[in-house]
């Protein structure tokens, strides 16, 4: 089942296209791993999926309907998205936070925050934050902020995901199992993960597809084991890459 | 609640006039048997119980006021004063002062003054559909400047009869309120219309993209936002001059008190913003009675000490 897919997408910015022409369906059951150098428009193609950003080209369509034809709240309930960065605002505790994920699916005047208790509790378990839930926002670490952010799309329970470096200030006990929720989530029927990462191998290792962006309007697209080799590699990143054998497929390293 | 109706007990009571409680209660029940008693209730009903409404209204108008705007430009130095909206109105009572209009005709000047004002602040700082938080806030800091400039002119050529007129209205002045009906419905109605608005609110104080993302539609929000916030101050203006101080600090107290839940903390603030104001009303009628001081400068005498120990006692904790 196509839960997004674009026809002809562009995407510019101020006196640049970095992505162009690009024909891509998004299915239940994928993990999409998108990789690209610096400003190769990664973010923006997350932000114009979600809706957040005009394209300068092309369509985008959620169940075969123009993404345009939603409402802001419709859109809310079937795609969440992970902000590479997260603005700050007035000081708020971990579990206030966590609780603007369910907002898409409250009615206007369905005020009792005690009945969302329990989901927001379990997503906070999922990420390992249950023992700091009534502390405030701003005494978290780094990497424990990323994980409310990731939390609260637990809670927002959409069909896409759109995560923009998840794994930004995480441990590696804490990117690993991030990432194999995700990958589980990503697994089970009507669901799917579009996520962009530096994270090359670790990406590899959890991801089922893999989008390329050649920062020029280029790009490249479909199954991990068909379209990622060395030379492509090199190609995309402008460095030459090593391959080691490692227990999760092959490691590729900067030479 | 509680709070803010023994406050206004305690505006009818205290005056140049000292009534007594019992007195103050038999009296709006509706009782004068003797002629003392109805020049009684003639001060009460007509002269104090108007001027403590006024007050209420006003205040809370303006903490309401203060606490979009601090939502909208995702900034707490956001208030109606600091965005220039007192300097227009300023300049608009001013000049109806100056060429001897009536208190209608200020009133009138005051309001179009805000509004003009307000128009200019966010219609210049409105780009490509969107406010630029740091952009309205120069913005309004710079135009209220300008503003300032305007006043200290009139202030200097207006003969000195007017002065003194002058002066009271830019450092708000409740002596000729009347009872303002229509602008304590506006209160109820704003408070009313915040409710279902607040969480939306609450998103939007986490950042617009983030807002959008949950399923705010950010820009009509900004723009109900935007307007109700500039009716509120408006209306707060043409009631009862410049009173600054409020509306930014009585948001900052509250969500200190109830927290950062608009739910919560939009209510609480119209509630503080009226208990503050009206006792900062009723000691200015009674301080050095029968001298009246203007209402701004004991609200800031009341407010600053009052923010500042709540300041220092929540970062200790």
């Amino acid at each position: 089942m196509t839960v997004l897919s674009c026809q002809q997408l562009q995407l510019n910015v101020p006196g640049k296209t970095l992505v162009s022409g690009l024909d891509w369906d998004i299915e239940a059951g994928q993990f999409w791993l998108v990789i690209g150098r610096n400003g190769s428009g990664k973010t923006t193609l997350l932000q114009t999926l979600a809706g957040l950003r005009p394209a300068a080209g092309g369509e985008i369509s959620l169940h075969s309907q123009p993404l345009q034809q939603y409402r802001r709240r419709q859109i809310a309930q079937r795609m969440a998205i992970l902000f590479q960065h997260q603005e700050s605002g007035f000081p708020i505790t971990v579990q206030e936070s966590a609780l603007a994920g369910r907002h898409p699916h409250r009615g206007l005047w369905d005020w009792s925050d005690q009945d969302q208790h329990e989901t927001v509790f379990s997503a906070l378990q999922t990420m390992d934050l249950a023992s700091v839930m009534q502390l405030p926002v701003d005494q978290l670490s780094g990497g424990e902020r990323r994980r409310l952010e990731l939390a609260t799309l637990l809670i927002q329970d959409p069909e896409l995901y759109l995560l923009d470096e998840p794994t930004n200030h995480l441990d590696l006990h804490h990117q690993i199992s991030t990432l194999e929720h995700f990958s589980g989530l990503a697994a089970a029927p009507q669901h799917c993960v579009v996520m962009a990462s530096h994270e090359l191998n670790l990406g590899l290792r959890y991801c089922s597809h893999v989008l390329l962006l050649y920062g020029n309007g280029a790009w490249e697209a479909g199954r991990i084991d068909e379209v990622i080799d060395p030379e492509r590699l090199e190609r995309l990143y402008q460095h030459p890459m090593t391959v080691q054998p490692g227990s999760h497929g092959n490691i590729y390293l900067p030479a | 609640m509680l709070l803010c109706g023994l406050t206004l007990l305690h505006a009818l009571v205290s005056g140049s006039v000292p009534i007594p409680f019992a007195t103050v209660l038999q009296l709006l029940g509706g009782q004068a048997a003797d002629p003392a008693a109805g020049q009684l209730q003639t001060i009460i009903l007509q002269l104090r119980l108007p001027r403590a409404l006024a007050a209420m209204v006003t205040g809370g108008l303006l903490a309401m006021a203060g606490a979009y705007m601090q939502v909208l430009l995702r900034n707490p130095l956001a208030d109606p004063y600091v965005l220039g909206v007192s300097g227009g109105a300023a300049i608009g009572a001013l000049l109806a002062l100056m060429l001897g209009l009536g208190s209608s005709l200020v009133s009138g000047g005051a309001l179009f003054g805000a509004l003009a004002s307000m128009l200019l602040v966010f219609g210049l700082s409105h780009r490509h559909n969107n406010w630029y938080s740091e952009q309205l806030l120069l913005t309004g800091i710079v135009v209220a400047t300008g503003w300032g400039a305007l006043i200290s002119f009139i202030l200097a050529i207006s003969p000195d009869q007017q002065l003194r007129g002058m002066l009271f209205w830019l450092m708000g002045d409740m002596s000729h309120s009347d009872t303002p009906t229509l602008e304590a419905m506006l209160l109820l109605v704003c408070v009313i219309i915040s409710l279902p608005l607040a969480t939306r609110l609450n998103l939007y104080a986490q950042g617009p993209m983030r807002a959008a993302s949950l399923g705010v539609a950010v820009q009509p929000l900004q723009w109900t936002i935007f307007v109700i916030a500039s009716i509120m101050t408006a209306t707060a203006v043409q009631l009862a001059g410049a009173i600054g101080f409020i509306g930014l600090v009585i948001p900052h107290i509250m969500r200190r008190v109830v927290g950062a839940d608009h739910r919560i903390l939009i209510p609480a603030s119209a509630l503080g913003g009226a208990i503050l104001l009206l006792l900062a009303d009723t000691l200015a009628r009674t301080v050095f009675t029968p001298m009246q001081l203007p209402t701004g400068v004991l609200t800031a005498m009341l407010g600053v000490p009052l923010f500042l120990y709540l300041l220092n006692k929540g970062r200790r904790t």
